[in-house]
């Protein structure tokens, strides 16, 4: 019992802190989307502007990884444990983090589409040669959502787990990437099963597939990243 | 019931033993002075304590229980260095966070004493000079009642008026809410009305381990005739060693038998009682002279 | 943060993603909104049924998309979708200057040259790019076209 209350206790704590540390995380993520919507608006030469749903896939894609490059470091790491927090905990509240971001930035960016579209609607009182259409279904919607989601998942759970392990050991880390990508790079046969690899994961005949695959690869490096951090000491 | 047990505790960096077979008890609701050089191991025996290291070797418990990785435990320590803090953080945040974690933490105290040191709970820790940010880490920790609250080096940065102040208010909330407080500080002298226990320890070895009474009568100044004294280093353990012509200055461990004082004293050896930060300092001396040797050189 | 402007932010959020989804109609009225009968014709051609039967159409309508129909028609049309917001066919019925002409020489081909006034914004409120890696929503989303070309049952458009 006193267990459990110490654990609900610092886990809140934890939980704390990342809200405050990413408050400003998500003003970066507004102040990006709200720059691609102001320059979209601003262009005044014939265009076709795409929709912030798209925008802001790949603006999480960009953040995301950096965000987890961050939060693994031995400074921050450090910082965390001012208070009391275990070292699952600490893995728990990281993966917390990579789950529920994605779903805030994704949810801003639907936002940030209905102000698009309100600014389309104003420009089309205002203008006779503005024009706009509405190219979304509830189905594809919906898919786009879960798909865009689990790629962000899955995008920060390998960036998380590769910087888990890289910041407690570096060269070791550093070896087995450096070798990857020098593989990839000179040896044909090994860069054709990786890309083979990267096509059968992709290619899948249904969405619902697609997103099984990312979660079991999202799995995998949360389980992956898990052991530096549980061995981890802080210094 | 003790609060801490290290037995033969061995933690290595690479092939270098920073804490070296340490075996000592540290009893509950005490203030602890451990004391030790620069680079003796006191941080790296806190942050042991505080869980933060595994042990190589030996054993750690803290309050009945190992503290690696273990939460029970952790939820009953605070541990307060000079590096807490992420910089960009906001003070009003880390008290909210304090107050989460910390079931005994006293936030109303807290915000009153944060306001009577003029630190402004609106600003970021980076806007803090580093006398305010070790100020806010020791309200942050002392506050907290933590049963082992662990302070590193608690007064660097303060002024001689803040450090006063912070040890009347450490002595007063202690008083209030006992509990096991460890204080690693330089400032021996300062800390000699508040400590109870001094643990000593230098590269990486336990020296002692005793009451504050036992230290403040463990060694002695003796000065006078060389020949008279010169006698007495067979016989003695001699931890202070200082020529001046025909006389001599000598710190011993203070094992005299009484006849042996009246007879130092009657051949005109004047004897002194060494103080705690003396002690500390000669028990720790390396065997290289001073450094004015080295200029001399 | 105060905890009433997170709350509000959260269900500012979420009414966001619902206020999306309800706008999106589902798959069967989005392509009813792009069927023949949803275009109107703002030029026409008479061309001869004979020949090689091949047009080309050789300028760009960018910002807009367009997309190919062969019909049971004796003529070229050019049409416009009457869904997009903001009266397009009327605006390109104003000023929408089209041009087919037989290629010069071998007469084997027409091209095709369709020109309005810039500056003109085209703003496409776009579901998330991703869906269109599956061949059902990459079909589906390009149903979508504000021009429609539209040529005879024997007529070839490349």
């Amino acid at each position: 019992m006193l267990s459990q209350n110490s654990r609900l206790r610092a886990m809140k704590s934890l939980l704390y802190s990342y809200y405050v540390d990413f408050k400003s995380f998500y003003g970066i993520y507004i102040g990006i989307m709200t720059g691609l919507l102001l320059s979209k608006l601003a262009l005044s030469s014939s265009a076709s502007g795409s929709s912030s749903l798209s925008a802001g896939l790949v603006n999480g894609m960009f953040m995301l990884p950096i965000a987890m490059i961050i939060i693994t470091s031995n400074s921050e790491l450090l910082k965390k444990f001012s208070f009391h927090v275990d070292r699952n905990m600490l893995v728990f509240s990281h993966i917390i983090l990579i789950l529920v971001l994605p779903v805030i930035m994704l949810l801003t960016s639907c936002g940030f589409h209905l102000l698009e579209t309100l600014a389309a609607e104003i420009a089309l009182t205002a203008t006779g040669n503005f024009f706009y259409t509405w190219v979304i279904t509830k189905d594809s919607f919906l898919v786009g959502f879960a798909l865009s989601y689990i790629i962000m998942v899955c995008v920060g759970g390998i960036t998380w787990m590769v910087f888990a392990w890289f910041y407690r050991h570096k060269i070791a880390t550093s070896v087995v990437c450096g070798t990857f990508l020098l593989a990839l790079i000179y040896l044909r046969n090994f860069r054709d099963a990786f890309l083979n690899l990267i096509n059968l994961i992709v290619y899948s005949p249904s969405p619902g597939m697609l997103f099984l695959k990312f979660s079991a690869i999202t799995l995998i490096s949360f389980a992956v990243g898990y052991i530096p951090i549980k061995r981890m000491e802080v210094k | 019931m003790n609060a801490v047990i290290l037995q033969n505790l061995v933690k290595r960096f690479g092939k270098k033993n920073v804490l070296d077979n340490i075996s000592l008890e540290l009893p509950e609701n005490c203030i602890v002075g451990l004391i030790g050089r620069n680079g003796a191991g006191k941080t790296t025996l806190l942050k042991t304590l505080a869980g933060y290291l595994r042990p190589t070797e030996g054993r750690v418990t803290v309050l009945g229980q190992e503290p690696f990785d273990n939460i029970r435990v952790l939820s009953d320590i605070v541990f307060m260095d000079d590096e807490r803090y992420n910089d960009s953080a906001v003070l009003w945040d880390l008290v909210n966070q304090a107050a989460l974690s910390y079931s005994r933490f006293d936030k109303v105290t807290a915000l009153k004493l944060l306001d009577y040191f003029n630190i402004p709970v609106k600003a970021k820790i980076k806007k803090l000079s580093k006398g305010m940010k070790t100020l806010f880490s020791l309200v942050i920790a002392l506050l907290s009642r933590s049963p082992l609250t662990m302070l590193d080096e608690p007064t660097i940065g303060l002024d001689a008026a803040h450090r006063k102040e912070f040890f009347s208010l450490l002595l007063r909330d202690y008083t209030n809410h006992p509990r096991t407080i460890i204080v690693s500080s330089h400032l021996i002298s300062e800390l000699e009305g508040l400590m109870e226990q001094v643990v000593l320890i230098d590269q990486g070895k336990l020296i002692f381990n005793r009451a504050i009474e036992d230290v403040q009568s463990y060694a002695l100044y003796l000065s006078g005739h060389r020949r008279v004294l010169e006698e007495l280093e067979g016989r003695h353990s001699i931890i202070y060693k200082e020529s001046m012509g025909e006389m001599l200055v000598l710190g011993v461990v203070n094992n005299l038998s009484e006849e042996e004082l009246q007879g130092l004293e009657s051949s005109g050896v004047k004897i002194s009682a060494m103080s705690v930060q003396d002690v500390c300092v000669n028990l720790t001396a390396t065997n290289k002279g001073g450094v004015l040797d080295v200029i001399a050189k | 943060m105060n905890k009433w402007i997170v709350i509000a932010v959260s269900i500012a959020l979420v009414l966001s993603f619902t206020l999306v989804y309800l706008l999106s109609p589902n798959d069967a009225d989005y392509l009813a909104r792009y069927t023949p009968e949803n275009y109107v014709t703002v030029a026409a051609f008479d061309v001869p049924l004979d020949g090689n039967r091949i047009v080309d159409v050789v300028s760009s309508v960018f910002p807009f998309h367009f997309k190919t129909l062969k019909m049971d028609i004796d003529r070229i049309e050019i049409r416009i979708n009457r869904n997009i917001s903001g009266d397009l066919s009327g605006y390109m019925r104003e000023n929408l200057k089209a041009e087919l002409y037989p290629v010069p020489v071998t007469y084997e081909r027409f091209n095709l040259e369709i020109s309005f006034p810039r500056p003109v914004r085209n703003y496409m409120a776009e579901t998330f790019g991703i869906v269109r890696i599956f061949d059902h929503y990459n079909e589906l989303m390009r149903e979508h076209a504000e021009l429609m070309i539209c040529v005879p049952m024997n007529y070839e458009i490349e």
